[in-house]
């Protein structure tokens, strides 16, 4: 259901101006229409609120203030948004806080800011630099690591250099070179030590006298031979010293960022708690602050005009009485059927219906005083699926892992898709023992029931039969004429509600062909009098003027797409056949192996794959017939949607 | 004039090829819809990803071309 809405007005002397907007801000219901893009009925005599420049001051502290303790909450609390749920103690630091005026919340951040900020900002960016250095060390000891062994061969000489070298294996040749090379250079005052360090590549330490650094490091420059440069920090330290500190490091480095972040932590246990209610309560206050610009003012009154659900009018009313003795009043406005269109939207369901609002989420909101399609989402879209799925075995995997994922997630989203699907899966079920299905074996036999015949029906019905199929078929259709009829009822209930006179036109003219074409195709299969049938090409010439003065050429191509909306039901039958085809499909495997374990390892790897297939289509083919076909013939989107002006807590 | 018993073989085979195009074309024609729809409708996610829901709705549209093919295809068979 769409919520019913009001328009009201909030009257007062200026003075309680301030008091007012903490009050409502409070009481979270009104959404605020601001005088400067709507300047409509009695606001016309008012002129937007003006801001003062002491108050300018106080919103860009206030903004600095916020921003400063965002900085720390993410300092010290990464999972801020988690415990800012579970705390109680941050709600009732805020409702202390909230209650506070600006300057002097203002005044109480700052303190705060200004004894937390400094250690916890040091403690960060040391564990910063630290984490920078760990992965520079890491990165350099795998390098390292490969030379490392050639390393502890080398005896330290006083006065010599060691420089460090990785070949690519398929460039061996390029050491004896610089064998030559640098004994050239040393006057064969050298040695070379070279290795493989894995299949890849060979590294080689080179031993020289340290007055040819020059031109053997030139030399390895000018034979594009990769050397392994130590950090800068390690610049005057031999390769052995090098890596003896970079090992030190790598077991010292993360004790000291666990020290760190033990020491966040108690800042977080410590202030956590008081910095984000002081961020929340500084929020609200900054809003309640921005908020002014939208009112109106006179020379001596405001004027807050704004929409409020119908039912909470009375509390509105009561709440303000009570705090401002009868100073400050609500008036409600009549409303013009074009201003109608301005509510903003907001849905109301039941809880089975619910977490269907979600799927409306996608799209855009209902207009407001428009039909709410929530609740025949909630029945249609899991009968679909369940219609298309239909086994019990497949109903019930699904229902579990549906139940098992709503159970643990805290998510709302989640849980209310694990609802979703995990009513399918139920609805799954059900047309599974309606058809027989039990993982593609016949479901009936084996708990020893038999098929038993209802007015004719003879349940179940098995839908892969090839004799069944026709009736599948017709069922599929007979199902999208129902669903298409209801949405054409609906559509006309919707023209009633706006006074659209030509579009309440159009859809009895499409309701009229659909009974005409019903009486057609009845006379003609002889279910019905054959005289109907010449009823129903009347009534079709009739249906189609109707449609045409109603829609216009719009309403002429819609004709077409109507007869494809009817068409595209057979979905419903041509997904299920082919789901409980792989269902045969993956049993078929388990008798073909002459080995019966891995015959039935592969036919449940076909029956996951079907499962996951068959829950994917079925939920896009299920949403798609309800937003396509079936709100195409009702639903009016473009609803705004409701955003009350309320605190975060 | 073909012996009556070679007639019905053959009306069958027709009736087969038949419905195999029938499915085997739509699906092609769907597929290229599809293909065409998806291309743009990643476009449109990256720059629009509230209309996902949309997106994926107009994705399965084309479906109907195929599932026409198939509703032929089965009378034909049927």
């Amino acid at each position: 259901m769409i919520v019913p809405m009001s328009k009201v007005q909030i009257i007062g002397p200026k003075k309680h101006l301030a008091e007012t907007i903490k009050e409502i801000h409070r009481l979270g219901c009104l959404h605020i229409i601001d005088i400067r893009k709507e300047p409509i009925g009695a606001e016309q005599f008012a002129s937007p609120v003006k801001v003062d420049p002491i108050t300018e001051i106080i919103r860009s502290r206030i903004e600095q203030a916020i921003a400063r303790l965002t900085g720390l909450i993410s300092l010290s609390l990464r999972d801020a948004a988690v415990r800012y749920e579970t705390m109680p103690e941050t709600f009732r630091l805020y409702k202390t806080y909230i209650e506070k005026d600006p300057n002097e919340l203002l005044e109480i951040a700052e303190k705060v800011i200004l004894e937390v900020e400094q250690k916890p900002q040091r403690l960060a960016q040391e564990k910063e630099e630290l984490e920078k250095k760990l992965a520079i060390y890491q990165r350099y000891k795998n390098i390292i690591t490969k030379v490392k062994p050639l390393v502890d061969k080398i005896i330290k000489l006083e006065g010599y250099d060691t420089t460090a070298i990785i070949v690519d294996k398929k460039y061996a040749d390029v050491i004896n070179i610089i064998r030559e090379e640098i004994g050239r250079i040393t006057g064969n005052r050298f040695e070379v030590i070279s290795s493989e360090v894995d299949k890849d590549s060979i590294a080689a330490i080179i031993v020289y006298p340290n007055e040819y650094y020059e031109p053997v490091h030139q030399l390895l420059w000018s034979e594009n031979v990769t050397q392994i440069k130590l950090p800068e920090e390690f610049e005057n330290y031999s390769y052995a010293d090098a890596i003896a500190v970079m090992e030190r490091q790598i077991i010292e480095l993360p004790k000291r960022i666990k020290e760190i972040d033990e020491q966040l932590k108690q800042y977080s246990d410590r202030y956590g708690n008081q910095l984000i209610a002081l961020r929340d309560a500084l929020c609200d206050k900054l809003e309640e602050l921005a908020v002014v610009e939208s009112f109106g003012e006179t020379a001596f009154t405001f004027i807050i005009s704004g929409w409020v659900p119908t039912k909470k009018v009375k509390p509105l009313i009561k709440a303000l009485n009570k705090k401002f003795k009868g100073e400050v009043t609500v008036v409600e406005i009549p409303v013009t059927e074009e201003e109608k269109e301005e509510a903003p939207v907001v849905l109301e369901n039941p809880g089975w219906a619910k977490p269907f609002e979600m799927i409306l989420g996608l799209f855009s909101l209902p207009k407001y005083g428009t039909i709410d399609p929530t609740p025949f989402l909630a029945i249609f879209y899991p009968l679909f699926f369940g219609i298309i799925l239909g086994d019990v075995g497949y109903g019930v995997v699904i229902l579990t892992l549906a139940a098992y994922v709503g159970f643990k997630t805290a998510n709302r989203a989640v849980k209310a898709g694990a609802y979703m699907v995990g009513f399918s899966g139920f609805m799954a079920m059900i047309f599974g023992f309606l058809y027989d299905e039990f993982f593609g074996f016949h479901f009936w036999e084996k708990i020893g029931l038999h098929p038993f015949v209802l007015d004719g029906l003879h349940l179940p019905f098995e839908r892969a039969k090839e004799e069944v199929a026709i009736a599948y078929l017709v069922f599929a259709l007979g199902l999208g004429a129902g669903h298409l009829l209801l949405g054409l009822i609906l559509g006309i209930i919707n023209s009633i509600k706006e006074k659209a006179v030509k579009h309440l036109i159009e859809k009895v003219g499409f309701l009229l062909l659909f009974v005409a074409a019903f009486m057609i195709i009845g006379s003609t299969l002889k279910k019905l009098p054959p005289v109907l049938a010449d009823f129903g090409w009347a009534a079709i010439f009739v249906a189609m003027a109707m449609i045409v003065y109603g829609g216009g050429l719009i309403g002429a191509i819609h004709i077409f797409s109507f007869v494809g909306h009817f068409f595209s039901y057979l979905r419903i039958m041509a997904l299920g056949l082919a789901g409980v085809v792989l269902a045969i499909i993956a049993n078929s495997f388990a008798k073909t192996f002459d080995n019966i374990v891995l015959g039935i390892g592969i036919a449940m790897v076909v029956h996951t794959l079907n499962i996951v297939l068959h829950t994917f289509s079925s939920t896009i083919h299920s949403i798609r017939l309800n937003i396509l076909e079936f709100f195409d013939k009702f639903y009016e989107s473009g609803g705004r949607p409701y955003k009350p002006f309320t605190t975060r807590r | 004039m073909a012996a009556p018993e070679t007639v019905q073989p053959m009306a069958d085979a027709i009736k087969n090829i038949s419905s195999a195009l029938a499915i085997g074309l739509t699906g092609i024609g769907t597929a290229i819809a599809q293909s065409k729809i998806g291309a743009a409708a990643v476009g449109g996610i990256v720059e629009k990803p509230e209309a996902f829901g949309l997106i994926v709705v107009i994705m399965a549209l084309p479906e109907l071309i195929v599932i026409l093919g198939f509703a032929v295809a089965f009378l034909l068979k049927a």
